[in-house]
């Protein structure tokens, strides 16, 4: 396998930016096109579904919920019994919605591990376990005694360690690994279930009096004074989680307190002003799920994102890796050969001849040159530079006229995108070429402009090259039967040519003597967009 | 051993290493002869010919053999052929070091190896001395066989598949998910679910990553 090949088909990483780049795009889509920059905002978690996005959807649902609970209370509104039954399908829909919330928000929690997050969906369920009990007693003892629900001290039970935990909420650290969610709500849900029902055995068995109107007038009072106090804190006072969050929770509460207060002036609870309590109460537990629902779509849309990011990025470190492992394994190779071949020819020396010990030399060459390929970054290796092709010439042209060759060649000026030191290298080949092959005879570089594209022409006056050696001139170890070498020079040159996003072709010359190579470059000139032409376009200069 | 000098055979990917020790070998006194791997060879079973008409009584065989693959193959019918193969490899798996021993080699060497210890070898082998410790052999060949029953118990659990139950795990391995297998497939999620428990089932694991992991480990790929 050619490891130079290898290397630069893989030098474009084809996973890495597509990565970062999709990564980014995903999540920010989550954020919303709306979204003010916000200092509170938790890095990962606190992404959010665009505001308008779920204010629409909120006043979607909850019109619907409306219309429906309005349409059946006010179709069933024909006596006591019926509304009876829309009072206490009203509160199990409340408590459901909230339990739902709950489940939510708690999902939620599992996956990020907010303990604000982790102490709302405690404190709901606190809210409304009980309720659900009262309102299955409810269901169960067919509504008869319906004045069980809005007894004060129960709601006092209920509404008073939910409050504790709120502020617990609003206090939180953003993250507190003993938080137990689920054992809390349920100990603390099951907790209040249990003094809802002491409540309720010991007023019906007459221990405790039965409450005075007044004084269910004034907890609710105290229920609506600690939601909207809550709602102030929780837009005001809540560090630990974002502020559409905030936001939307103080509105729960707000709405939570409205319904109290409305309750406090309807106690008849069949007056359409306690239905409007219930069905403004019913409202904020509905947004409440709605922002559970959110909170959870946006972490779950975040997860998979993440995920399929994570997946693509362990395919691509996996790739690397085997990248890697290859070029180890080029290494080791290569490191091998040098080190066989130079003690070849130090034990060695007296029997080999010049020739076969020139051509290994020829190879550790290439080999070191191979080497500090393998070993250079692919920044390096990406990088073709312009370069004055003069510069690259003059050194050879007067290193082959000391050797006793007669070199012609005139600066031209023109420039290249190329890697100096390997087209120096190309040349001295093509150069060695012509000094074996045609011994004597004057050689001519010359360098044309070809618009996007630089020829570099070595012809010599020699014997040139027969048709059979033609085919196969530039494959590894061809060599015709007078020559010298070993027929890897020119292989070489042509893998170098190409390493420049160039080639190296002999040129047909039916008229004159001698061979001639055109080494075809990507010319460094002002020309924009000509480098994408310029890959494809050199082998079609070259067969001119 | 007759009077010709020892035929040595260099089967090597890497030109300069070849040429090294074609040098080296040749100033010792073996008839050396380096066998190029073409760069259009499609199997090692190309490489099998020019190795033998040279009739070499030592074969100097590299595992990893560019275009045309790997050189293990080439040790059984170059053993069966006469020849004493002596592995020199870059390879650092020494289930693989197993497999050529197991194979027949004489020994392997890796590519690290001094001339000195090559040379000495190659006279070695030649004159069909002992070139590696029995018990090293052993441990190696060892080695290499519990691996090759472990892959044997994995290969036969992939074996068990059906044909969609393939497809499904190549899906998977190629990080689809179950949603986008359904839609991909215009069948239900449920049925790809379905699929899926059937693979993890055979497989005896109980995730999908673990199942993508099992068939990654053998480098496997649907028969379809």
């Amino acid at each position: 396998m050619n490891p130079r090949q290898s290397l630069s088909a893989h030098g474009r990483r084809p996973y890495s930016g597509c990565v970062s780049g999709w990564g980014q795009h995903s999540v920010s889509a989550y954020r919303g096109p709306d979204r003010r920059g916000d200092d509170r905002t938790p890095p990962a978690i606190g992404l959010e579904h665009p505001r308008a996005r779920f204010w629409g959807r909120a006043a979607l649902v909850m019109s619907a919920v409306a219309v429906l609970a309005l349409g059946a209370s006010v179709l069933s509104a024909r006596g006591l019994g019926d509304m009876a039954q829309v009072y206490v399908s009203l509160h199990l829909c409340l408590c459901l919605v909230t339990l739902a919330a709950c489940a939510g928000l708690y999902l939620r929690w599992r996956l990020t591990g907010e303990a604000t997050i982790g102490l709302l969906a405690v404190a709901f369920a606190i809210l409304a376990l009980p309720q659900l009990v009262l309102s299955l007693t409810d269901v169960a003892s067919g509504a008869s005694d319906l004045a069980r629900s809005t007894d004060p001290l129960i709601q006092l039970a209920v509404v008073l360690p939910a409050a504790w935990v709120l502020w617990r909420c609003v206090r939180t650290p953003p993250v507190d690994s003993s938080l137990r969610p689920l054992r809390l709500g349920v100990i603390g849900g099951v907790g209040a279930a249990v003094a809802v029902a002491a409540v309720t055995l010991a007023t019906q068995q007459g221990w405790l009096p039965p409450t005075a109107q007044y004084l269910a007038g004034a907890v609710d009072l105290v229920v609506a004074g600690l939601a909207f106090w809550f709602a102030h804190l929780f837009r005001t006072r809540a560090q630990s989680v974002a502020r559409p969050l905030t936001t939307r929770m103080s509105m729960v509460f707000v709405g939570l307190g409205l319904g109290a207060l409305l309750s406090v002036l309807a106690r008849e609870w069949w007056s359409p002003v306690w239905l409007l309590s219930e069905l403004v109460s019913l409202s904020a537990m509905v947004l409440l799920g709605l922002l559970a629902t959110s909170l959870l779509q946006t972490v779950l849309d975040f997860h998979s994102v993440r995920m399929l990011t994570l997946s693509l990025r362990a395919s691509s470190a996996e790739e690397t890796v085997r990248r890697e492992q290859e070029r180890m394994h080029e290494l080791r190779a290569t490191v091998a050969g040098i080190r066989s071949a130079s003690g070849t020819l130090n034990r060695y020396e007296h029997q080999i001849d010049a020739d076969r010990k020139q051509n290994i030399e020829l190879m550790m060459t290439e080999e070191l040159a191979r080497l500090e390929r393998l070993l250079s970054t692919e920044a390096d290796l990406a990088t073709l530079g312009p370069v004055m092709l003069d510069d690259v010439i003059r050194p050879l042209v007067v290193r082959h006229r000391e050797q006793g060759m007669t070199v012609h060649w005139r600066p031209t000026g023109a420039c290249a995108l190329i890697r100096a030191d390997e087209v120096a290298e190309i040349v001295n080949i093509l150069l060695t070429n012509a000094h074996r092959h045609a011994p004597g005879s004057p050689t001519t570089v010359t360098v044309d402009d070809l618009g996007h594209n630089v020829r570099l022409t070595v012809a010599d006056s020699g014997p040139g090259v027969s048709n059979e050696v033609a085919e196969r001139l530039f494959d590894r170890g061809s060599r015709s039967s007078l020559s010298p070498g070993h027929g890897l020079g020119l292989h070489i040159a042509q893998r170098l040519a190409a390493n420049q996003a160039g080639t190296l072709a002999l040129v047909d010359t039916p008229t004159e003597r001698g061979a001639r190579f055109a080494l075809t470059l990507r010319a460094a000139g002002p020309v924009d967009g000509a480098a994408e032409s310029a890959w494809t376009a050199p082998g079609h200069d070259a067969d001119e | 051993m007759s009077e010709h000098a020892t035929r040595v055979a260099l089967v090597e990917d890497h030109a300069l290493l070849a040429e090294s020790l074609n040098v080296a070998l040749s100033a010792e006194g073996f008839a050396t002869r380096t066998v190029t791997v073409p760069p259009d060879a499609e199997s090692v079973a190309e490489m099998l010919d020019p190795v033998l008409d040279h009739r070499p009584d030592v074969v100097l065989l590299d595992l990893d053999l560019g275009a045309a693959g790997d050189g293990t193959a080439l040790v059984r019918p170059l053993t069966n052929a006469g020849s004493a193969v002596v592995v020199v490899t870059g390879a650092s798996e020494l289930t693989r070091w197993g497999k050529c021993l197991a194979n027949g080699a004489r020994t392997v060497l890796p590519k690290s190896a001094s001339l000195d210890v090559i040379v000495d070898t190659v006279r070695r082998a030649a004159s069909g001395e002992l070139v590696m410790p029995e018990a090293r052999r052993y441990e190696l060949i060892q080695n290499w066989q519990r691996q090759r029953n472990d892959n044997q118990d994995m290969r036969a659990k992939l074996d068990r598949l059906t044909p969609r139950e393939e497809e499904v795990l190549a899906a998977l391995s190629e990080g689809k998910r179950v949603r986008d297998i359904a839609s991909e497939w215009y069948v239900s999620e449920a049925t790809v679910r379905t699929q899926v428990k059937s693979v993890l089932a055979k497989l005896g694991v109980t995730s999908q990553i673990a199942a993508v992991a099992f068939a990654r480990e053998l480098d496997w790929r649907p028969s379809g």
